[in-house]
């Protein structure tokens, strides 16, 4: 298992969506955090994912991190191998399963 | 454990009738023969111990009641305090909705996490109310709906360098937040009810 610590690892602000939307966004935690942890389809060591001691996250970072990451490599192997650990916001990783589980559907707003 | 003061009143009482007929009974003291005393010196006995139940029962059933009823205003106070943070975060994002601003998305980051702080306390706390599955449902709608308006106020335009939200986005945000208000509401009622 390896372990990723958003606060000491990312960073304490994590932005918006992608890149081009300024600092600390959820494409760029993906692609220096989680993308590596994928590529190789036959590993399947837990990641567990901490979440507490940020000022929060936008739905864009979060949609953009993890369901992004489910839209590439699948939701069921996204949902096996995360563990997801919030002290501070009790709903924070049922919110992100869900985003895994509904990466495909469009915001109700936008359909 | 400290004896109120009524409790302790009572108890004295009784002890106090209780000594007055059995002293009676032993010395003769009052106009009614002493066989009278001697025949009903068991149910005097009874009546002290039927009498302390009584007082017992009344005591837990009344310290019952303000129990509930503190237990209710924990709760009552934990969802105004959230009613209060949810206005709050809904000025920040009215307005950064109608001027976008870097700084106000750390607000609202930040009013969205002591938000859902407030309601994993209030979801964490509702064994207060045993038995109470209105109010235990209620709650649980206000996650949902809260969930639901973090997704249309922090999704995507949110961030962006020019974020300009629809007006559909807009009739979402404004929609999900008054049916929480509503909720919150009904939850109000069925603590109390």
């Amino acid at each position: 298992m390896i372990t990723i610590d958003i606060l000491k690892d990312f960073s304490a602000t994590p932005g918006a969506r992608y890149i081009t939307d300024g600092p600390y966004s959820g494409e760029d935690f993906r692609d220096r955090f989680l993308d590596g942890h994928f590529a190789d389809h036959a590993a399947d060591y837990k990641i567990k994912i901490i979440l507490d001691g940020t000022e929060g996250y936008a739905t864009s970072f979060l949609e953009e991190a993890f369901g992004g990451l489910a839209r590439k490599y699948g939701k069921q192997r996204c949902l096996d191998r995360f563990e997801f650990i919030s002290e501070e916001e009790e709903f924070l990783p049922r919110e992100i399963k869900d985003y895994i589980e509904h990466c495909n559907d469009k915001l109700e707003t936008k359909k | 454990m400290k004896l109120p003061r009524s409790l302790i009143i009572g108890i004295l009482g009784i002890i106090v009738i209780v000594v007055f007929v059995v002293y009676n009974a032993y010395c003769n003291w009052c106009t009614v023969g002493a066989d009278f005393y001697r025949v009903r010196l068991i149910e005097v006995i009874q009546l002290f111990a039927t009498g302390l139940i009584a007082i017992y029962i009344a005591y837990m059933v009344g310290s019952n009641i303000q129990n509930d009823q503190k237990r209710k205003e924990v709760l009552i106070d934990l969802i105004k305090k959230y009613n209060d943070d949810l206005n709050e975060l809904m000025d920040i994002s009215y307005d950064y909705i109608s001027s976008p601003a870097r700084e106000k998305e750390g607000k609202i980051k930040i009013s969205f996490k002591h938000a859902n702080m407030l309601l994993g306390v209030a979801i964490k706390s509702k064994f207060l109310v045993p038995r109470n599955k209105e109010a235990s449902d209620c709650l649980c709608s206000i996650v949902n709906l809260f969930l639901k308006l973090k997704r249309y106020v922090t999704d995507t335009p949110f961030g962006q360098n020019t974020p300009k939200y629809d007006d559909l986005q807009i009739t979402y945000i404004q929609t999900t937040y008054n049916s929480i208000l509503g909720k919150i509401y009904e939850y109000r009622m069925h603590i109390y009810k």
